[in-house]
This record gives C-alpha cells, sequence and structure tokens, in this order.
C-alpha cells in the first residue's frame, strides 16, 4: 500500500516538473495590445578591475581603466570634442570660455553652469568647485592628481600648498566670486585655451564635498569616497548604479548630465574577467561586446574584422635605481653620505622639512649612498651594455607593439589641434638612432666588461621587479633574461621578482628612503594629458612630478628646462618652442640612459560589429566606452 | 667496566630439545620480510603498472630533455617560433602530432596572398559567416609551412609564447618536480623519523615537550610557511625542498612515534636491553625495522603530495623562479592560453596526472604488501 502511495507522488511530481519545463502559453490577444517596449542600449565590455572611483585617487596605469571609467562618470569645466580637423573644447560644466581679469593674462574668471548639478541633484556651484580643489590639492592626502595642477598652468601657491608648504588655502590662486564665479590666479601668464585644458581633466572634476568630508577618515589623510557605487556623486553621462567589487560595474545614463539628451546608450555594463581567454570566449558568444586582448590572442585574431589595434600611446622601459647618481654628481667618494640639495628654495622636491627660526627649508633627503649594494646601476657603461643588449625589434613583434629607441611615444602630437607627430619632427629625428643599431651585442659585451671591470666584479646577480598581473611584462622580462645571460655570457643573472602592481610601484617608489628598494624594474608612463604637449613627457622624470617618480633618473637638462614651463607660458602654447624643448630633454635623457626604453605598446581589442569607433582619431585611444559619448550621441 | 665479549653462537643449545628436530632444517632460505612484501607486490597489477609508469617517467625526466637540440631555455623569437602546435615526423598521422593549427576569423578573400599564408599552408577552412561585411572562416593550417619552418623542423611538444621547446621543458619540468619531490620526502623521513623516534623511546616528559612542538608547526597552514621561506630564501629549488619539508615531517614523526610506543614493550626489545645494547642501536635495529612498512608506505604517499603542492605553489607563481621549468609553472604558463593552444598545457598535466595516479597505486600496493596481516 505504501509503495502505491510512494508511486503516485512521484508520478504527480514528474507530471508537475515536465509541467513547469514544458513551453510558455500563447500570449493572449490583451497581452499582444501592449506596445513592444524598446531594448535598452547597453554596451557590455570587459574591464580591468576598479580600485576607486575618486577621481583624485585613480591616475596610476594600473588605474587605467578606473580613469577612462571616471571620463564617463565625472565632467569639469570643458571636454575636448571633435575629431582630428574639427576639434575644440566644448564648455562643460562652464557657462562659457574663460575671461581675461588683467593686462598680463594672470587672472582668469569662469562662470559655472547654473544647471549643472551631481546625478542626485545636487547643485555643483563655484563654491563646490573650490572646496573640491582643496580636496585635491589636500597636503595630507597627498592626491595623484594634485600633481597634475601644475601640468598646463601653475596656479599660485597650488604646489606649495600641495607639497605641504607654509601657505594658507586663502593663499592659493583659486576663489569663489559672486555669480556662480571662481576666479583663477596663475603664477605666469597663460592663455584661456591653457586655462579650459586644465580643467578639462579628470583629476579637476567636482566633488560633493560634504559627502567627501564624510568618508574621511579620523586624521585626514584618507577618504573612502568612489569605494563604492552609493559613495560618490557624479556629474558625466552616466551614473554607477550597481558596484559589485571585483566583478561588474552598472552604469546607467545620468539624467543630470548638462549635455543628458545627447546620450544615446541606456547604460553600459562592465564585466572584470582577468582571464583573457574567458573574456574571448564570453566575446564569441555575444555575452560581451567588446574586450581587450593580449598579444598572445591577438596573434590568432589579426585578420579578424573585429580586431582593432591602437597604440597606447607608453612606452615599456627598464627603470634603473641608480640614485648613486647623486652622489656622483655631488662627490667623488661614493661612500660619504652626501646632502643633494635640489632647488632647495622649491618646497616640492622636499624630502627634508627643517625649521629655524620660524623659516621652513626643503631640502632632498640625504641618502647613504655606502648603503647602495648594487653601485653597478649608476654606472654609465653598466647603463649603456643595457641599452645595447636589448634586441627591440625582436621583442617588439613578440609583444604586437612598435620597437622604441624614444622616450616621448610614437602618439605624441605638437598641440592639440596639430596632426603632426612629435617623432616625425626634424628636431626628434636628429638624435634618434636607427632601432636596429640599438641593438648591439658585440658592443653591449663590451661596455659589460668595462663597467665589471670597474666595480671589481666577476659576477652580477640583479633583481627585475615586475607585475605578476601582466603577462606582457613576464614575457618582456623573460626575454630580457636570456638575452642578457647570452650576451654577457652568463656573468649577468637577471631575477625576476613578481609582485601585484600596486605593490610593485610602492616597492619602487620606496627609492626616495631606501637606497637599495629595487635594482631594476619594468614599468611604462601612459598620462593622456601629456599627448599633445611633448614637453610634458618629462614630468615624470623629473623632480617637479613629486609624488610618482619611479626612480631618481635625476637628468640636469631635464631638470632645468621642465620648470621653464611655469616662468614662461610661451613653452606651452608656442609648439615649435615647445618641441625644441622637449627635443632637448629627450636627447640628453636618452644619453644619460636615464631610462632603458624597449618597445611603445598596442592595445589590441576585439569589438562585436555595432561598436562603432573612429581609431584613426588621436583622441580615441581605447574603445572604453568611447561610443558612449562620440559615436553614437550623432 | 667489564669488556663485552662476543658470544659464539654454538654455545647456544636449545635446553629443552636434546636433538635436532627430525627432517633436519627446512630446505631453501627463508623468507624474508622485505622478500614477502616484494612477492606481494608482484601480485598486484596496478602496482606493477605504476612501477612502469614511474620508472618511464623518471627514465624520460633523466634523459628526454636532451634528445633533441633545443634547451629549456632557448628561445625562438627571432625565428618567430612561438606557439608552435605540436609535430613528430612520422606520427603525423595522428591529428595530435600533424602540426596543424586553426586561425580565427580569417579573411577568405586574403587566403590567396602567399605572403601571408605560404602555399600549401592553408589545409581546409570552415565555420564560414560573414563579420561586418566581409567573409570570414576559421582556417585550418599546417602551421609550421604558415611560419615558414623546413621539414627538418619539429616540436614534438610543440613551443610556448616565447619560442621555447615544450618537449624539453615539459622532462625538464618533471625532473625539478620529481627531484624537489624525492629530496623533501627524503629530508622529511629523516627529521620525522629521529624526532618520533626519541618521542616514542624515551617519552615522559621529553616525548611531551617534543609533540607539543610538533603540534604547534602543524598548526601553521603549509601555504603560510611555504611561502614565508620563499620570500625569506627567494625562490629555488633549494627553498622548495626545505619549505614542503619543513611542516611534513611532522606527520611522519607522528607515525614513528606510534610505531616505537607499539613496539618498545615488546620481548625483543625488552631482551636487547638486557643485554645491554645501546638505546640507538634497539631503536634502529629492533624497532625501526619493525616499523618500516608504514614508514615506506608513508613516503610514498608522500610523494604524489609534495609534487603536487610543488605545482600548486608554482602555479600560483611562489615556485620555481624562470627560466627554470617544472610542472607548476609551465601550467600556470599554459593555462592562460588554454582554449588557444591547448598543447601546451595538455602535456604537463598529463604528466602530473600519470604521477599522482602511479604513486597512488603504488602505495596502495605498498601499503598491502608490507601489511603482514596479508599474508
Amino acid at each position: 500500500m505504501r509503495k502505491r502511495i510512494y508511486s503516485v507522488l512521484l508520478a504527480a511530481a514528474m507530471i508537475i516538473l515536465l509541467a513547469a519545463c514544458g513551453k510558455k502559453p500563447a500570449v493572449t490577444s490583451t497581452e499582444t495590445s501592449e506596445e513592444p517596449k524598446a531594448e535598452p542600449k547597453i554596451i557590455r565590455v570587459s574591464s580591468e578591475n576598479c580600485r576607486t572611483f575618486d577621481p583624485y585617487e585613480a591616475n596610476s596605469s594600473e588605474d587605467a581603466f578606473n580613469t577612462w571609467c571616471q571620463a564617463r562618470l565625472y565632467r569639469s569645466w570643458t571636454k575636448i570634442e571633435g575629431t582630428t580637423d574639427t576639434r575644440y573644447m566644448r564648455p562643460e560644466l562652464a557657462a562659457a570660455e574663460p575671461e581675461q581679469k588683467d593686462a598680463d593674462g594672470c587672472v582668469w574668471q569662469i562662470r559655472l553652469r547654473d544647471n549643472a548639478c551631481f546625478s542626485d541633484g545636487t547643485p555643483i556651484t563655484a563654491a563646490s568647485f573650490e572646496a573640491s580643489m582643496k580636496i585635491c590639492l589636500d597636503p595630507k592626502m597627498k592626491h595623484r592628481s594634485g600633481d597634475n595642477m601644475n601640468l598646463y598652468i601653475s596656479i599660485k601657491n597650488a604646489r606649495t600648498y600641495y607639497t605641504g608648504g607654509d601657505v594658507k588655502w586663502e593663499d592659493v590662486g583659486i576663489r569663489t566670486l559672486e555669480g556662480n564665479i571662481l576666479e583663477i590666479t596663475t603664477e605666469a601668464p597663460v592663455t584661456a585655451d591653457l586655462v579650459m585644458k586644465a580643467f578639462g581633466e579628470y583629476g579637476t572634476v567636482p566633488v560633493d564635498p560634504e559627502l567627501y568630508a564624510s568618508c574621511m577618515s579620523a586624521d585626514g589623510a584618507s577618504s573612502t569616497y568612489g569605494s563604492a557605487a552609493d559613495k560618490a556623486k557624479y556629474c558625466g553621462p552616466f551614473t554607477v548604479t550597481k558596484w559589485v567589487k571585483e566583478s561588474r560595474i552598472v552604469m546607467e545614463k545620468n539624467p543630470n548630465y548638462v549635455f543628458a539628451d545627447e546620450i544615446l546608450l541606456d547604460g553600459a555594463e562592465l564585466v572584470y574577467v582577468q582571464n583573457v581567454q574567458t573574456r574571448v570566449e564570453m566575446f564569441e558568444r555575444g555575452e560581451l561586446d567588446a574586450v581587450m586582448i593580449t598579444a598572445q590572442v591577438g596573434e590568432q585574431y589579426m585578420d579578424s574584422p573585429d580586431y582593432f589595434s591602437t597604440p597606447s600611446r607608453y612606452i615599456l622601459m627598464i627603470e634603473i635605481n641608480d640614485n648613486t647618481a647623486h652622489y656622483n654628481a655631488a662627490s667623488d667618494k661614493k661612500s660619504e653620505p652626501v646632502r643633494v640639495e635640489h632647488r632647495p628654495d622649491d618646497p616640492n622636491n622636499a624630502d627634508v622639512f627643517t625649521e629655524k627660526d620660524g623659516k621652513k627649508t626643503y631640502t632632498a633627503k640625504a641618502l647613504d649612498a655606502s648603503k647602495m649594494t648594487k653601485p653597478i646601476l649608476a654606472n654609465m657603461d653598466f647603463k649603456n651594455a643595457l641599452w645595447y643588449a636589448v634586441d627591440r625589434v625582436t621583442l617588439a613583434r613578440r609583444e604586437g607593439g612598435e620597437p622604441a629607441n624614444f622616450i616621448v611615444p610614437y602618439t605624441s602630437y605638437c598641440g592639440e589641434y596639430s596632426p603632426v607627430r612629435f617623432r616625425d619632427t626634424d628636431e626628434a629625428k636628429a638624435y634618434v638612432e636607427d632601432i636596429e643599431k640599438s641593438f648591439d651585442p658585440a658592443l653591449a659585451k663590451q661596455y659589460f666588461d668595462k663597467a665589471m671591470a670597474e666595480e671589481g666584479l666577476d659576477k652580477l646577480e640583479l633583481t627585475l621587479t615586475i607585475s605578476s598581473d601582466n603577462d606582457e611584462m613576464r614575457i618582456c622580462a623573460q626575454f630580457l633574461q636570456e638575452e642578457f645571460d647570452r650576451i654577457f655570457e652568463g656573468r649577468l643573472v637577471l631575477k625576476i621578482e613578481e609582485i601585484p602592481s600596486a605593490n610593485r610601484l610602492s616597492k619602487m617608489k620606496a627609492w626616495r628612503t631606501d637606497e637599495n628598494a629595487f635594482e631594476l624594474g619594468l614599468s611604462n608612463w601612459s598620462r593622456l594629458v601629456t599627448d599633445a604637449s611633448p614637453m610634458n613627457q618629462f614630468d615624470v622624470f623629473s623632480s617637479s612630478y613629486w609624488s610618482k617618480c619611479n626612480a631618481a633618473y635625476h637628468c640636469e637638462t631635464v631638470e632645468k628646462t621642465i620648470w621653464l614651463q611655469e616662468s614662461d607660458a610661451s613653452y606651452k602654447t608656442d609648439m615649435a618652442k615647445n618641441v625644441a624643448a622637449a627635443a632637448a630633454m629627450e636627447k640628453a635623457a636618452l644619453e644619460e640612459r636615464i631610462v632603458i626604453p624597449l618597445f611603445e605598446r598596442t592595445t589590441q581589442s576585439l569589438l562585436h560589429e555595432w561598436v562603432t569607433y573612429d581609431f584613426n582619431d588621436p583622441a580615441n585611444v581605447r574603445y572604453w566606452l568611447c561610443d558612449i559619448d562620440t559615436e553614437l550621441r550623432k | 667496566m667489564t669488556e663485552q665479549k662476543k658470544t659464539k653462537k654454538n654455545l647456544f643449545v636449545f635446553a629443552n630439545r636434546p636433538e635436532p628436530a627430525a627432517g633436519g632444517p627446512l630446505p631453501g632460505k627463508a623468507a624474508s620480510y622485505a622478500g614477502d612484501a616484494l612477492r606481494q607486490l608482484r601480485k598486484d597489477a596496478a602496482a606493477v603498472a605504476a612501477v612502469a609508469i614511474l620508472a618511464v617517467l623518471v627514465l624520460m625526466a633523466v634523459f628526454a630533455p636532451d634528445f633533441n637540440e633545443y634547451s629549456y631555455r632557448r628561445q625562438l623569437l627571432a625565428e618567430d617560433y612561438v606557439n608552435m602546435p605540436p609535430r613528430i615526423r612520422g606520427l603525423t598521422w595522428i591529428p595530435l602530432f600533424n602540426g596543424h593549427a586553426t586561425l580565427k576569423e580569417r579573411q577568405l578573400s586574403s587566403l590567396s596572398d602567399t605572403a601571408k599564408y605560404p602555399e600549401g599552408c592553408v589545409i581546409r577552412t570552415f565555420n564560414e559567416r560573414t563579420v561586418r561585411g566581409i567573409p570570414v572562416a576559421d582556417v585550418e593550417v599546417d602551421y609550421y609551412l604558415y611560419k615558414g619552418a623546413g621539414e627538418d623542423v619539429n616540436f614534438w611538444f610543440g613551443t610556448d609564447a616565447l619560442g621555447r621547446d615544450i618537449w624539453t621543458r615539459t622532462w625538464r619540468g618533471t625532473r625539478v618536480s620529481l627531484l624537489i619531490a624525492f629530496a623533501a620526502v627524503l629530508l622529511d623521513l629523516m627529521i620525522g623519523t629521529v624526532w618520533g623516534a626519541v618521542c616514542g623511546w624515551y617519552g615522559g616528559k621529553t616525548d611531551l615537550i617534543l609533540m607539543r612542538i610538533c603540534e604547534v608547526v602543524r598548526a601553521i597552514p603549509n601555504v603560510v610557511i611555504c611561502t614565508l621561506m620563499i620570500m625569506l630564501m627567494g625562490s629555488g629549488v633549494g627553498t622548495m625542498i626545505l619549505a614542503l619539508a619543513c611542516r611534513n615531517w611532522v606527520g611522519t614523526a607522528q607515525l614513528v612515534r606510534a610505531q616505537f610506543l607499539r613496539f618498545k614493550g615488546r620481548e625483543y626489545v625488552l631482551a636487547a636491553q638486557t643485554m645491554g645494547a645501546s638505546d640507538v642501536r634497539i631503536m634502529s635495529r629492533h624497532i625501526l625495522p619493525n616499523a618500516a612498512g608504514p614508514i615506506i608506505n608513508r613516503a610514498v604517499m608522500a610523494v604524489p603530495g609534495v609534487i603536487f603542492t610543488e605545482a600548486f605553489l608554482s602555479y600560483i607563481g611562489l615556485g620555481i623562479a624562470a627560466p627554470e621549468p617544472s610542472l607548476g609553472n609551465l601550467l600556470a604558463e599554459a593555462q592562460g592560453v588554454l582554449g588557444l593552444y591547448p598543447t601546451q598545457t595538455l602535456f604537463p598535466a598529463l604528466i602530473i596526472s600519470l604521477m599522482m595516479i602511479a604513486f597512488h597505486l603504488l602505495s596502495n600496493g605498498l601499503r598491502d604488501a608490507l601489511d603482514t596481516k596479508t599474508y
């Protein structure tokens, strides 16, 4: 009897299950009477991992994705619009172009739009903008974007304030006036174009000061602003509605964006997929519309109409921790600690702050040369050996890039509206040697033997620090390891140290306080903002780039020339002058081998048919949502 | 102190047996414990197969890296022999070794371009479709012809992203993995046996203190110990051996201690003590041989565990540093392109799987063979 009951129950369960698996019942006439809803237009792209949406924090190459994301989430006063031929600065949060208020061109006023507001409707006023800039330049927080405040214009006392100098915020050249107007005072005369450029970048976008303050730590040195979807307010075309860490970011159109009507996409979904193979599979299954691929995968797809390769605008290079160069410059005796003073009047270069009779002085920290375990790193013959030991052509072919024996990438243009590339100018061509000549194993061996003899070494072991999450770097490092072993006949043993990107940068940047922070490293500088000013490429190789230098670099010509921009704005507006200065700096930097450039990287992508994108436009670097506010807006 | 005299065997006679047993001594050699175990092991087909597999793997690990002209670190980037599929002359009838590869989404119009696709390299096209209005297809090509490699160029397991021969790297990796495993297990046995013997034999406070130390060491996760040691000493074969042995010995020590506790009260041990044998002699000559079965079994069981841990550590980037290959880092490098170049994963994975299975089968067989209860 019990068996029979069980059988009946089982049969019933199966009937229910099968019924559930059956076809959906046909739609009745009453249901079809409703108008079919238009499919929301959403782009789904693979993304890098996102660390924060704080616009003042994400500014390193590892945060490149964040910056591109942020370009869609935030707006500043202006934005570059148009294609190569029709490029112009369009006021976004600003109501109009800035007005010059003095004869020299040092005081500028800009009025903000009355309807400018954040995604939640909070108004963006001149006062909130000023408060945002105060946060951006906060000396305690040391935001990376604070460095960028000097790129196009030098705001009065901004650098001193940012570096913790003896300046109050009231003395900084940013002031709120009546009528939603912001007044900017610069150190040297500038043009309206430069002012607009300066406030067209992600580092100069407004944040909600109240929300930012509520996210601050007790000591005021850090903030959790932007660490979650609801911990930030957005003023760009899109807002983040959902953010699952290390998984997914969902963006929706921002109805409060000043040009909201122009955005045709309804949203975007950014999916973090670490494995490139998985990305490709998702692309092939139609689960993603755009994915970034590696050179290895690119080999397979290079003939596909969906495959696109664009210059990444940065050069991978070997960084050398040669801060003994400071000592060599100042003293013949390496064993004696030497206090090196870079522009002691400038607090930006300060590592050591001393106060005497109420007056602060700033000097570079004195490193103890005797603690250097590998003084050969500062040996010029050794650097020459490295320079000539790299087969850049073969390496670049492997990595799908362009071989580079120069520092300024091929994608650097001579001005915002110029179609002329820096690398094509006569000034730049004058000193760069033929790429084939930059690989000379015999010469490399000669230099190496000489350096080893000078340092009294028979065998040398060096550690090359790379990012563990970067396949490109790993392949490059193993290539160099083998090449150096072969060319230097086993006397140079290159050990590869793989550490996560963020840790690698922290380790390298510790050269300021630790003589042996690292030995060799692979890295690159990627700064969109420098593309239109060849001169600005050298910011990162000078002490003006206070918080970011990966190594000491220390090239006198770069140190002297880069500062000319601050006192003479014509270096930023007169492209002939700019190019000449950039060429002089690059020539000196290459001669002194401050870095060993390897190749210019490319970004390889697979895009679905409907994703249109103008790759010929130099403003477009990657596909990251570019179509959202360019192509699809037409 | 009295002089210890060597007693002769013929001085001893059976007290209650005035005459030798009827029929005299048994003919033939008396079977030893090891002989019995070996005979038992031979009966186990799976164990015999495992020994054969392991013998082949060990021989290949020793000699196979020298079977061709490529070294484990030689990169053939200048020749552009990167990511080559496997090809073995004479075995090209096997699809795996014919040197063919599939290129994705190739434009059909460009297939006739001999600069891109040398004469005869296109085998077939399939999955034809239109992308952005352009007819495309997946193309199977003779990759060696496609890359301009001659008939004399053969990579038996293919090449990796840097143009390194995977055959050489795989067998060298196997050698490294086996070396690490055997050395780590040997070290583990040495430390664990001595530690466990001392604990078990002396007992009391010695046992109490030493076993508490064991428990502390055992409480630390293996990966943590390995990571710390690698951070401290840098990655390398020596470090890996130390890292893998420095926690595993605890298990051996506990096992040996248990065996010593089991045997130390036996009559033959008491007899040896009565006759004045030293502690070391009793431990090494009387107890340890009796405890050998479980110890050997544990050692054989530990080998695949160590190989797997080494592979895991290398896989997550903590193991053997480049350019030295190990099965773990070969798999780690290949897994990123598993879909595109599956053979790069296939061979190391196959070898590590074979090793795992073989060691487990062997340890099962040994467990039965060394267990006296099964005789």
